[in-house]
């Protein structure tokens, strides 16, 4: 028996030892993010640090080391079939021989994508009529008196309804023209089928110049 | 010492638990087979975080101020990993049967556990008021599925050392080791598992952004 009580005494030194160094490592780690170097090289820095902190807590305190080597197998029997799915996943999500759709690697790029030109969106306006009812300073032939002027929508379109962001108040006003109607306009006189008279690409285009606007 | 030599001690010592014809016992081949089956559970929540990030087309995003939030996580990894040494001193000292800092050690394990689900119900809280709920967009759905999967393992770990702290009160301890060092093992897993997360949802997203 003391041989034992010897062995694990001799254990806890090695266990202070090593949360000392995973302390270390994660400190490490978050240094990293605020290195001027490449982001390649960070990736690899954080991959190769984690993986060192998971195999130092497998080994020593998990006991794999020192455990028959059946558990090795059969834990890391799982974890590389876990692993392996998990790249295999990641790597071919988005693998489109086709190229029929669009890969994006960021919301930034995603937002990129899906915002609407709001050059062409002053062409729209036009060819769909909303010129007979709109007025908007400095587009020619867009004098209208029926529904409220646009000059100046992207400034006021955040603040018209408390809560609701400006793109999401002139899509409204399109979509469903008479759930909020400006004071001293009439319900009712602005078409709520617009919407379907335009492509998806002609609406956002839209969308993106009323917000310029 | 050796390994050869460790491994035989370890063999000798217990001796009295039922072993499967490996030599080891059964319970243990049982939870490493059972943490072999989760490896691909969080295997799957962490590649679906991992294919659906940047895919949001509403906000928030994790690098939103107020959501990912790198000081407050790394304290709350530091916790986890504290308590990964405190489960191994836990272990240690059943080993050795010694009962006052045994119940010391798994009751301070318990604590730091708790003290991380501290951290996460916080850093939850902070990302419902910024706005994101588990409907909100992917981020959130596949933020919050993860993180609360392993949040849950971590209150099952504490639920089951707290049951041994009090069961250490008022039954025997003297042939539970192999007991102990399985839940041991399942506690180890929860952190290496947040080992993972840490850096590959939390760091990783930060990599060229110039400041976390």
């Amino acid at each position: 028996m003391s041989d034992h009580t010897q062995e694990h005494h001799d254990h806890v030194p090695t266990y202070i030892k090593l949360a000392v160094l995973l302390s270390v490592v994660t400190a490490i780690e978050v240094a990293i993010l605020y290195l001027p170097i490449p982001s390649a090289l960070m990736y690899f820095g954080l991959y190769g640090l984690a993986a060192l902190k998971f195999g130092y807590v497998v080994a020593m305190f998990m006991h794999l080391k020192y455990d028959n080597k059946i558990l090795t197998g059969i834990f890391f029997g799982g974890f590389t079939i876990a692993l392996a799915t998990m790249m295999a996943m990641v790597a071919l999500i988005n693998y489109q021989p086709t190229k029929t759709s669009h890969y994006v690697k960021t919301s930034v790029e995603l937002a990129k994508l899906n915002a609407g030109n709001p050059e062409n969106g002053s062409a729209v306006f036009m060819s769909k009529g909303c010129a007979a009812c709109h007025a908007i300073e400095g587009l020619d032939g867009a004098v209208g008196a029926v529904g409220p002027a646009l000059t100046g929508l992207g400034q006021r379109a955040g603040e018209r309804i408390p809560g609701k962001e400006a793109v999401a108040y002139i899509r409204e006003s399109i979509e469903k023209p008479n759930e909020f109607v400006v004071d001293g306009f009439a319900a009712g006189l602005m078409p709520a089928n617009l919407k379907a008279s335009m492509s998806a690409d002609e609406y956002k285009d839209l969308i993106a110049y009323l917000e310029t606007l | 010492m050796s390994s050869a030599a460790l491994a035989a001690d370890h063999h000798d010592e217990h001796h009295h638990e039922e072993h499967s014809y490996t030599g080891v016992p059964s319970k243990k081949i049982l939870m490493w087979a059972f943490l072999a089956s989760d490896c691909m559970f969080f295997g799957t929540l962490i590649s679906t975080y991992i294919i659906y990030n940047g895919k949001s087309l509403v906000g928030p995003y994790p690098t939103d101020p107020g959501i990912l939030n790198i000081p407050i996580t790394t304290a709350s990894s530091f916790v986890l990993l504290m308590s990964s040494l405190l489960m191994a001193l836990t272990v240690a000292a059943i080993n050795r049967q010694d009962i006052f800092k045994f119940r010391l050690w798994i009751f301070l394990t318990s604590v730091f556990g708790l003290i991380f689900l501290g951290f996460q119900s916080f850093e939850f809280t902070e990302f419902y008021h910024a706005g994101l709920r588990i409907q909100t967009n992917l981020f959130g759905s596949t933020f919050f599925t993860m993180t609360g999967t392993h949040g849950l393992h971590v209150f099952l770990g504490v639920l089951w050392l707290i049951a041994w702290f009090i069961y250490s009160f008022f039954g025997n301890m003297k042939d539970k080791a192999t007991d102990i060092e399985v839940a041991g093992l399942y506690w180890h897993f929860v952190d290496i598992v947040w080992i993972v997360i840490f850096t590959v949802i939390y760091l990783a997203e930060f990599v060229g952004t110039g400041a976390a």
